[in-house]
C-alpha cells in the first residue's frame, strides 16, 4: 500500500515536471527539468523492482544523455528563441492530437483486468536480466555494440566535415 | 505490488507531453527532449507490462530502447549542430525545405 501511494506521487511529480520541461522557453531550463523526469522515472523503476533498468536510467539518461543535450546547448549558446505569432489551428491541433491519443490510451488501460504477477523467476532480479541478456538475446546485444559504433562514428563524421556554401 | 493501470495512464501521459511538445515547439533542441520523453514513456510501458506478466524479458527490451534513444541522441544532436554551422538557427520553421 505504501509503495503505491509513493509511486503515484513520483509518478505526479514526473508529469508535472514534463509539463514544464516542455513549456519552458530557455532550452537550459527544459533540459535540467527532463533530468528531473529521469530521476523519477528511475524512482518509478525501482518501485516497480526493475532495478537493472532503474539504474541505467539512471546512469544513461540521466548521465550521459543529458550532459549531451547541455553541452550542445551551451557550445551553440542557445538562448531564448524569439517570439513568433502562431496560427491558432495549428496551436489547437498540436493540442487536439495528444489529448484524444491520451483519450484512447486511458480507455485502453480503463479495460484492463488482473493484478500484477510475481516475478517467474525472482532469484536476484539483475541477475535474470542479465542471463537473459547474454544468453537468449545475445545476438542482439552485439548489434547494439555496432549500433553504438556506428553512432559514434556517424556524429564524428557529421561534424567533423566542412560545409560547402 | 504496483497497479499496472497506474504505471500505464502515468506512461500515457508522459507520451501524450512529449507528442505534444514535438508538434508545439520550435526549438530543434526541445523537440528532441520531446522525443526522448517519448521513448521514455514507452520504457515505462514496457517495464510495466513486463511486472504484469512476470517475465523479465520487457526489461531486455527496455535495455535496448536505451541503447539505440542513445546511439540516436549522438547523431542527433551533431545533425543539429550541423544545422547551427550553416543556418546560425535552431527554429524548426526555418528549415522546412522538405516539408510538405
Amino acid at each position: 500500500m505504501f509503495t503505491v501511494v509513493l509511486f503515484d506521487v513520483f509518478g505526479l511529480l514526473m508529469i508535472v515536471c514534463a509539463v514544464i520541461s516542455v513549456t519552458r522557453r530557455n532550452p537550459v531550463h527544459s533540459a535540467l527539468f527532463l533530468v528531473l523526469v529521469f530521476f523519477l522515472m528511475a524512482t518509478l523503476f525501482f518501485l516497480m523492482e526493475g532495478f537493472l533498468v532503474g539504474i541505467i536510467q539512471v546512469l544513461v539518461y540521466a548521465g550521459a544523455i543529458m550532459v549531451l543535450f547541455l553541452f550542445v546547448i551551451m557550445l551553440l549558446n542557445l538562448g531564448e528563441l524569439p517570439v513568433r505569432k502562431r496560427r491558432l489551428m495549428t496551436a489547437a491541433a498540436a493540442l487536439l492530437v495528444p489529448a484524444a491519443l491520451f483519450i484512447q490510451l486511458f480507455v485502453i488501460v480503463k479495460g484492463l483486468r488482473g493484478t500484477p504477477e510475481a516475478w517467474e523467476d525472482s532469484s536476484g532480479y539483475i541477475k535474470v536480466v542479465g542471463s537473459l541478456l547474454f544468453e537468449e538475446y545475445l545476438l542482439p546485444f552485439e548489434v547494439v555494440s555496432l549500433l553504438l559504433i556506428a553512432a559514434m562514428v556517424g556524429s564524428v563524421v557529421l561534424t567533423k566535415r566542412e560545409l560547402k556554401r | 505490488m504496483i497497479p499496472t493501470g497506474h504505471a500505464l495512464v502515468f506512461s500515457a501521459l508522459l507520451f501524450c507531453i512529449g507528442l505534444g511538445g514535438v508538434l508545439l515547439r520550435r526549438n530543434a533542441i526541445v523537440v528532441f527532449m520531446s522525443i526522448e520523453l517519448m521513448l521514455n514513456a514507452v520504457n515505462l510501458s514496457f517495464m510495466a507490462f513486463s511486472k504484469y506478466v512476470g517475465n523479465s524479458t520487457g526489461q531486455v527490451f527496455v535495455f535496448f530502447i536505451m541503447a539505440v534513444a542513445a546511439a540516436e541522441v549522438a547523431v542527433g544532436l551533431a545533425i543539429i549542430i550541423v544545422l547551427y554551422k550553416g543556418r546560425e538557427t535552431v527554429n524548426v520553421d526555418d528549415v522546412d525545405l522538405m516539408k510538405w
